[in-house]
C-alpha cells in the first residue's frame, strides 16, 4: 500500500496540476484539514513553481537586459558589477511600479497588426489580455493572441493592416491575429472566410511610402498561405479550405505532407483532411446560376438545427437563437436558419437579374419571415446583404408549410456603397429568420434558379 | 509597496494556488499592487496590507477562473484562508536570497530535472502535456515532480541557513 504522506503529495501534484477529481479534491481537503505538514508542503510547492517560472523569464530575458544594460552604460572595468542579477531585476520592478507605468497587463507590448475600419452585426472581441469584450469597436486596435469573431451570417469586419492592405471578415468567422516578425504578417482563420486585398486606405496612403504591401500568412485548420500584393480569398471550416486567388500569386503549404502548390492568380487550390490527392493548382471553375441546398454534405449550417425527418420532408433545418446587438438599445432575439452556399458547390454561384431564390419551409406560428443572402464579388471580396420581408399572409401557408419564390430584385441591399443590385456578384450564404418570437420556423429547400421567361412558356405548346 | 515586494512570492504562489498557472498568478501579483497603490483608504499595519493582498490575489483568481471557464476543482475557502495565514505567520526571507538560493539548487539539479520544471513551471504545461514532451508517463511526472520539490527544499534551506549563519558574528 502506498504510504499516506506518498499518496497526499501525489494529491497535492495532482491538485496543482489541475489535473484532480472531485472525489480526489474532497480527499485531499481530508489530509490538509489535520495535516499541517502537508500545508506546509503545499505552500512551499506554490512558491517554488512561482520563483521557477521567475527564473526562467528572467533567464530568457536576462542576457539582453543585462547585456543592454552594461554595454549602453559605458561601466568602467574597475566598477563593481551585480554578481546576481535579482537586485537589479527587483529594483528595476519596483522602479517599474513606482513610476506608475503599468503596461504590464500586457507582458510585453505586443506590435499593432491591425485597426478595425468597419464592423457590422454581431461580432465578438477576445483580446490577448483576457479582458474580453461584447462587441468589437470601430477603432479598435488588433495585436498577437486577439480574436475576432463575426457571429452571423449578417456580420462583417474590415481591418486596415498595417503597412498597407485590407482584410475583410465575412460571417460566421473567427480569426485569431499570430504573433508576427518583420518580415511577415501572421493570422489563422478558424472558420469561416477572410479576403485580403492589397494597397492603402486613405489615412495609410498618406502615411505610408511603401511601395510593396507587408508579406503576409494566413493558416487555417489545413493549409498555410503566404503571399504578398495578392488578392485572394480564403474559405474554411474545420476539416477543408479553399483558397482563391484573383490577383498576384500565394503558396499554398498542405500541413499532412508540407507539400506546397503555387496558386496564381485565376487559379484555386483546395485541401480536405479526409482526402490525399497531390496537392495542386487548378483553374478557377466556370461560374454556374444555379444552386440548390440538396447539394448539401452536412457542414455547410451555419446556424440551425437538423431535425428529424417527417413523413412529407425529409431535410429539416429548425432556426437557432441569435441575440442581435443594437446601438444604444437593448438587443433583438433572432430565430435563424444559415446556409454557407459556396460550400455546397465545386463552382462558384453567379447571380442574375433573371434569378429567384426559392424557398420552402414551414413556420409553426403565423409570423413574417425575412430572407436573405450575402454576396461576394465575382472572383473578389465581400460585397453585402440583400434582405426581404415576407409578411405571414404572403407565405400561401398549407398547414404550416409554405413556397416562396423570390425574384433577386425584390431583395433590398443592405450595403448600397458595395452593390446596389446582386446581379453579377458571387452567392455566398443564404438565411431566413424570424425576428424575436420562435415562429418555430424551418427551412427544408432553397434553390436559386431562372425565373422562366415567359414568351418561352407561350412559345413551348407550339413547339410541342 | 516595500511590503509587498518582500512578499512578492507568497501572494502570486497563493494565487498560483488558485489558478495554477505561472503567468496568471504574476499578472494578478502586479493587479494586487496597482490596487494597492490606487486604493484610497490607507493600512493601518503591514499585517492588515498582507492580509489583504492575499484576500484579493484569491478572488482574481477565483474570477480569472469563471471569467475563463477554468472547470478545475479548487481548495474550499477555508483551505485558502489556512494556506494564506501559514504565508502571513511566516517569518520574512528576503526573495533576493531565496530566489538566489533556489537558482544555485536549480542548478546543481540533473539537467533532466531543470527540464522538467522548465516546460511545468516555466512554460506552464500541465503534466499531461509535459510527460508527453518528456516521453515518460503522467505518473512518473508526478513521482518526480514531488521528489524535486522536496529536494528543492531541503537544498534551499540549507543555503539559506549557511547564509545567515555566515552573516552571524
Amino acid at each position: 500500500m502506498m504510504p499516506e504522506k506518498e499518496a497526499s503529495d501525489d494529491l497535492l501534484i495532482k491538485y496543482l496540476d489541475g489535473s484532480i477529481s472531485q472525489q480526489e479534491l474532497e480527499l485531499l481537503e481530508s489530509s490538509l484539514s489535520d495535516d499541517v505538514a502537508l500545508q506546509l508542503r503545499l505552500i512551499e510547492i506554490a512558491e517554488q513553481a512561482v520563483m521557477i517560472a521567475d527564473i526562467e523569464r528572467v533567464t530568457h530575458e536576462q542576457s539582453s537586459v543585462i547585456s543592454m544594460h552594461y554595454e549602453n552604460a559605458a561601466i568602467p572595468a574597475n566598477a563593481p558589477r551585480l554578481q546576481r542579477p535579482w537586485s537589479f531585476i527587483l529594483a528595476t520592478v519596483a522602479f517599474v511600479l513606482i513610476a506608475g507605468s503599468f503596461a504590464f497587463l500586457r507582458e510585453s507590448p505586443e506590435r499593432e497588426i491591425a485597426q478595425v475600419r468597419e464592423v457590422t452585426g454581431v461580432t465578438h472581441y477576445f483580446c490577448s489580455t483576457g479582458l474580453d469584450q461584447e462587441t468589437l469597436q470601430r477603432g479598435t486596435i488588433l495585436s498577437a493572441g486577439d480574436v475576432i469573431e463575426s457571429r452571423s451570417c449578417d456580420a462583417w469586419i474590415t481591418l486596415d493592416i498595417a503597412g498597407g492592405g485590407t482584410l475583410t471578415i465575412a460571417g460566421n468567422s473567427s480569426i485569431r491575429i499570430q504573433k508576427s516578425d518583420e518580415q511577415e504578417l501572421r493570422f489563422e482563420l478558424q472558420k469561416g472566410s477572410l479576403w485580403i486585398s492589397p494597397g492603402f486606405s486613405p489615412n495609410q496612403r498618406n502615411s505610408s511610402r511603401q511601395q510593396k504591401g507587408p508579406k503576409f500568412r494566413v493558416e487555417t485548420p489545413t493549409f498555410l498561405v503566404q503571399f504578398q500584393d495578392a488578392l485572394l480569398n480564403i474559405q474554411t471550416s474545420g476539416s477543408e479550405s479553399i483558397v482563391r486567388v484573383n490577383e498576384g500569386v500565394a503558396q499554398v503549404q498542405r500541413k499532412l505532407d508540407f507539400t506546397v502548390a503555387e496558386t496564381k492568380a485565376g487559379n484555386q487550390t483546395y485541401v480536405s483532411l479526409s482526402k490525399s490527392a497531390p496537392l495542386i493548382a487548378v483553374e478557377q471553375p466556370i461560374p454556374v446560376n444555379h444552386w440548390s441546398s440538396r447539394q448539401m454534405k452536412g457542414s455547410e449550417v451555419l446556424l440551425g438545427n437538423w431535425l428529424e425527418g417527417t413523413d412529407q420532408v425529409r431535410s429539416r433545418l429548425g432556426a437557432a437563437p441569435l441575440l442581435w446587438p443594437i446601438p444604444d438599445r437593448e438587443p433583438v432575439m433572432l430565430y435563424a436558419v444559415a446556409i454557407a452556399a459556396w460550400r455546397c458547390s465545386e463552382q462558384p454561384v453567379v447571380l442574375r437579374s433573371d434569378s429567384k431564390l426559392v424557398f420552402r419551409g414551414r413556420t409553426q406560428k403565423s409570423q413574417s419571415v425575412r430572407f436573405g443572402f450575402s454576396v461576394q464579388k465575382m472572383y473578389g471580396v465581400f460585397a453585402g446583404k440583400f434582405e426581404v420581408d415576407v409578411p405571414a399572409n404572403s407565405l400561401n401557408q398549407v398547414e404550416g408549410y409554405w413556397q416562396v419564390d423570390i425574384p433577386l430584385s425584390d431583395f433590398r441591399s443592405l450595403h448600397p456603397h458595395l452593390a446596389a443590385a446582386p446581379d453579377g456578384f458571387e452567392l455566398t450564404d443564404v438565411y431566413a429568420l424570424t425576428i424575436m418570437e420562435d415562429a418555430g420556423l424551418e427551412i427544408h429547400q432553397v434553390e436559386l434558379s431562372k425565373i422562366p421567361d415567359p414568351r418561352a412558356e407561350q412559345k413551348e405548346p407550339q413547339s410541342d | 509597496m516595500q511590503t509587498l515586494m518582500n512578499c512578492r512570492a507568497r501572494v502570486s504562489a497563493a494565487a498560483w494556488v488558485v489558478v495554477r498557472n505561472t503567468h496568471t498568478a504574476e499578472d494578478i501579483f502586479q493587479n494586487v499592487v496597482l490596487k494597492s497603490m490606487t486604493r484610497e483608504v490607507a493600512f493601518e499595519s503591514e499585517c492588515a496590507l498582507l492580509s489583504w493582498a492575499f484576500i484579493t490575489a484569491r478572488r482574481e483568481g477565483l474570477d480569472w477562473l469563471a471569467r475563463h471557464r477554468k472547470e478545475v476543482p479548487v481548495l474550499g475557502i477555508e483551505f485558502l484562508e489556512r494556506l494564506e495565514q501559514l504565508w502571513q505567520n511566516q517569518a520574512p526571507v528576503p526573495i533576493g536570497s531565496k530566489l538566489e538560493a533556489l537558482q544555485d539548487c536549480l542548478a546543481q539539479a540533473p539537467a533532466e530535472s531543470r527540464r522538467l520544471v522548465q516546460l511545468r513551471y516555466g512554460n506552464d504545461l500541465d503534466c499531461t502535456a509535459v510527460a508527453q514532451r518528456l516521453d515518460i508517463s503522467l505518473v512518473a511526472v508526478y513521482k518526480r515532480l514531488s521528489r524535486l520539490h522536496e529536494s528543492l527544499k531541503m537544498c534551499v534551506e540549507g543555503k539559506l541557513l549557511t547564509t545567515t549563519s555566515g552573516d552571524t558574528p
